[in-house]
C-alpha cells in the first residue's frame, strides 16, 4: 500500500515564533521592549540567518524560544512559539528540560566564558548524553569523543579530558558545537558563534558548523551581524531591528532587491572588493533606546523616506510577493490595503513561506 | 609540588618565628612575673632568687637566645605556674578546642550553605531579606551574651541541656550553637555574594540549554566554582574560633578551651605557658592553610602549586 504523502507535515514549519513580546521590568516601573512583536518560522533542516544591529533583539529572541532569558525581570508579554506544532510557553519547566539540549540546543557567542571552567569538557558533553539518552557513562564519554571528533579536534580522547582553560576560543567553540549537536537537535541556535573568534578561525567554525548539521541533520538559525556570512550559508533571512522584524525574504531576494530602507542601508553599508568610494555608506544615526521607542515605525528616524505616518502609526508585516514580508508603509501603504486585509496577512505571516 | 611544599614550610617557619618573637616582647611587657608568683611581704633576697632562677636577671636578647634555642629543640621550658612542660599543658585543651570548633562550623555549614543559596537564587526575595537580617544580627550579637541567653531558655527555663561543664553530647549542644552563630552569618553572607557571581556567568545559561535540573545547575555547576572562596572563609572560620575566640564562650559554659587557657596564662603571667600556646596556635593555623591552599584545585583546576 502506497503511502500519501503528507503535504501538511512537510508545509508545517519546525518552529513558528508568532508575534512574540518579551519586555524587561524595570526597577523604576515601565518595561524595556526587548522583543516587541517578533514573528519568524523555520523549516525542517533549514538554515535561517538573522542579522540586525546590536540591540535589536536578536539574543533575546534567541532565549525565548528555550526559555531561558533572564526571568525576573524578564517575561513574555504576548504571541506564541511553536514547536512541531506544539506550544513551548505552555510547556511546564520539566517539559520544557527534555527540549533543551535534545530537539533544540544552543551555542552561544563568547565560547571563552559559555563553559564550566570546573569541569573537563569530556565531562560537560557527557553530561548532555546521558541526560537525554540511556547510556552507561562510559558510553557517553565515548559519544562524547566521537563529537570531539567530528568537530575536527585532534586526538579527542585525550582532548576530551581537558579542561576548558587548556584549550583556545576556538577550540572551545568546536566543543560548543560538539556538545550543541551531541543529541542531534531538530534546531540548533547559533548565536554570533564565531564573532568573538579570529578571522581565520570564523571561517572554520562555519564550515564546520554546517558540516556537522549535514551528518546531523538539525535546521539551523543563525544569528549573526555579518550580511557576507549570510549570504553564504543561509537560504532565507530575517532582518531584525529594535524588537521587530522589518523584513524577511530569501537569501537572493534580499541582496538583490532589498524592499525595506533599513535592508538596504545595509547592504549599502557592506565593504566590496570593487568599492572605489572613500567612505562606506552607512545608516546615520542609532538603534532607538529599547525604553524609549517611536511611536511609529521603529526605524522613521533614521530613515530616509519617512513620512508623516511614519511617525505615528506602526506598519504591518505585508508579503509583497511570495516569500517576501515587509513592515514598511511605503509597501504596505503601495499596496493599498485596507487595514482588514493587513490584519489578515499580518495573522498569517509566521506560517507562510 | 615539592617546590610548593618547600616554600610553604619556609613562609610557615617565618610566620612561626614572627609570632614567637612578637609574643616573647609582648610577654616581657606585661610586668614583672616575680610579683605575681611571691607572697606580697616577700623580702628582696627571696625576690632576686627567684628572678634568677626564672632567668629574667639576664639581659633581654640573651634570654631570647635562650628561648629560641629550647624551641629549636622543641623545649619551651617548664610551666611556672603549672610546674609541668609548658608544652604539655598548651596541648592539653587542644583536641577539646578543635572538636568545639570543628562541631560549630559543620553545624554553620549545614546551614549557611542552603541558606545563602537560597537567597542568591532569589535576590531580594522575602527569604533573602529575612536570611541577610538574621546573618547580621548572628555577626553582631555578642556571644557570651547569646550563650547566656540560650542557658537562661534551653537550661534553666526549660531544662533540656546542662547549663555548663562536659560530658556527654547534651553538653556540646549549646556551646557550639553560640559558637556557630557567627561564622554562620559570615559564611551565608559568603555563600549568597559567590553565588551570586557564578549565576550570572554564561556557562549556567549553557548547563540550563542542556536541559539540567535547576538543582544540578546551581549545586554541580555554581556551587563548585563558588567553592573557593567558601573553604576559604570557613578555613577562616575555623581558624579564628581555634585561636581563643571560644574564650567568651568557655567562660559562660566553664569548658575546658584553648581560650580559657590563654587568659589563665596571662593572668599568671607564665611566659612559658604564653609563648607555648601561641606557638601551638601558629602552628595549627599555618596546617590550617595549607589544607586549605591544597583543596583549591578540587574547585578550580587552574590552580597550580608551584
Ligand atoms: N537582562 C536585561 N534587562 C533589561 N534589558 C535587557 C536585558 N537583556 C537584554 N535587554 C535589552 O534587550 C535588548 C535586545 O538585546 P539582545 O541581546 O537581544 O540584542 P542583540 O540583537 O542580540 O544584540 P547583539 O548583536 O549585541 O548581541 C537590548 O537593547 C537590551 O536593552
Ligand atoms: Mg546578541
Amino acid at each position: 500500500m502506497i503511502k500519501a504523502p503528507n503535504l501538511r507535515e512537510d508545509v508545517s514549519p519546525l518552529l513558528s515564533v508568532q508575534d512574540l513580546k518579551t519586555y524587561f521590568r524595570k526597577e523604576e516601573g515601565g518595561s524595556v521592549k526587548a522583543v516587541d512583536g517578533v514573528s519568524l518560522h523555520i523549516r525542517k533542516k533549514e538554515i535561517l540567518g538573522v542579522v540586525g544591529e546590536s540591540g535589536s533583539g536578536k539574543s533575546i529572541t534567541a532565549l525565548s524560544i528555550l526559555r531561558l532569558f533572564p526571568s525576573p525581570p524578564g517575561y513574555i508579554a504576548g504571541g506564541d512559539i511553536l514547536f512541531e506544532n506544539q506550544s513551548l510557553l505552555a510547556k511546564t519547566q520539566k517539559e520544557m528540560r527534555l527540549i533543551r539540549g535534545k530537539d533544540i540546543s544552543m551555542v552561544f557567542q563568547e565560547p571563552m566564558s559559555s563553559l564550566n571552567p570546573a569541569y573537563t569538557v569530556g565531562y560537560q558533553i557527557r553530561e548532555n548524553i546521558q541526560l537525554h539518552q540511556n547510556v552507561t557513562k562510559k558510553e557517553a564519554l565515548d559519544h562524547a569523543v566521537d563529537m570531539l571528533r567530528l568537530v575536527g579536534i585532534a586526538s579527542p580522547e585525550k582532548r576530551v579530558h581537558d579542561y576548558p582553560f587548556q584549550m583556545s576560543g576556538g577550540m572551545r567553540q568546536r566543543v560548543m558545537v560538539a556538545m550543541a549537536l551531541s543529541c542531534q537537535p531538530k534546531l540548533l541556535i547559533a548565536d554570533e558563534p564565531t564573532t568573538a573568534l579570529d578571522v581565520t578561525i570564523q571561517a572554520q567554525i562555519l564550515r564546520l558548523i554546517l558540516e556537522t548539521r549535514e551528518k546531523v541533520g538539525s535546521a539551523i538559525m543563525l544569528i549573526t551581524h555579518d550580511l557576507g556570512v549570510v549570504a553564504e550559508v543561509c537560504e532565507r533571512v530575517v532582518v531584525m531591528y529594535s524588537g521587530k522584524v522589518l523584513e524577511v525574504a530569501y537569501v537572493n531576494d534580499l541582496f538583490n532587491h532589498p524592499a525595506h530602507p533599513y535592508t538596504q542601508g545595509l547592504l549599502q553599508a557592506i565593504p566590496r572588493l570593487d568599492d572605489t568610494r572613500d567612505r562606506l555608506s552607512i545608516i546615520p544615526g542609532s538603534i532607538p533606546n529599547p525604553a524609549n521607542l517611536p511611536e511609529g515605525c521603529r526605524f522613521y528616524p533614521r530613515c530616509q523616506y519617512a513620512e508623516e505616518r511614519c511617525q505615528t502609526e506602526q506598519p504591518p508585516l505585508v508579503s509583497p510577493k511570495p516569500s517576501q514580508w515587509v513592515s514598511c508603509w511605503r509597501v504596505a501603504g503601495e499596496k493599498e490595503m485596507d487595514s482588514d486585509a493587513i490584519a489578515a496577512t499580518a495573522a498569517k505571516a509566521p506560517l507562510n513561506v | 609540588m615539592a617546590t610548593y611544599l618547600l616554600k610553604t614550610l619556609l613562609k610557615a617557619l617565618v610566620v612561626v618565628l614572627g609570632v614567637s618573637l612578637l609574643v616573647f616582647v609582648l610577654t616581657r611587657s606585661i610586668g614583672n612575673p616575680v610579683n605575681t608568683m611571691l607572697p606580697l611581704g616577700a623580702s628582696t633576697a627571696e625576690r632576686a632568687r627567684l628572678t634568677h632562677q626564672l632567668g629574667l636577671d639576664k639581659p633581654l636578647l640573651a634570654q631570647l637566645g635562650d628561648y629560641v634555642a629550647g624551641v629549636a629543640q622543641g623545649n619551651f621550658g617548664e610551666s611556672w605556674w603549672q610546674q609541668e612542660s609548658a608544652l604539655t599543658v598548651a596541648l592539653r585543651p587542644l583536641p577539646f578546642t578543635i572538636e568545639l570548633s570543628g562541631i560549630a562550623l559543620v553545624l554553620s555549614l549545614v546551614f549557611a550553605i542552603p541558606l545563602g543559596i537560597l537567597s542568591a537564587l532569589k535576590p531580594r526575595s522575602l527569604l533573602d531579606k529575612v536570611a541577610s537580617t538574621s546573618s547580621m544580627l548572628g555577626i553582631c550579637v555578642p556571644n557570651f551574651w547569646l550563650g547566656l541567653m540560650l542557658i537562661l531558655i534551653f537550661s534553666n527555663l526549660l531544662h533540656w541541656f546542662p547549663t555548663s561543664g562536659t560530658g556527654g553530647w547534651q553538653y556540646w549542644v549549646l556551646p557550639s550553637v553560640t559558637l556557630a552563630v557567627l561564622p554562620l552569618g559570615r559564611i551565608t553572607q559568603i555563600v549568597r555574594t559567590a553565588m551570586l557571581e557564578q549565576l550570572r556567568e554564561l556557562y549556567i545559561v549553557t548547563a540550563r540549554s542542556k536541559g539540567l535540573p535547576e538543582f544540578w545547575v546551581v549545586t554541580r555547576h555554581a556551587l563548585k566554582n563558588a567553592g573557593v572562596q567558601i573553604v576559604t572563609m570557613s578555613g577562616w572560620e575555623l581558624g579564628r574560633m581555634i585561636a581563643g575566640y571560644t574564650i567568651a564562650i568557655e567562660a559562660v559554659f566553664g569548658l575546658p578551651g584553648i581560650g580559657s587557657l590563654i587568659v589563665d596564662a596571662i593572668g599568671q603571667q607564665d611566659f612559658p605557658l604564653i609563648q607555648a600556646i601561641t606557638f601551638v596556635i601558629a602552628i595549627c593555623i599555618v596546617f590550617l592553610n595549607i589544607l586549605i591552599d591544597l583543596s583549591y584545585p578540587l574547585f578550580n583546576p587552574r590552580v597550580k602549586f608551584k
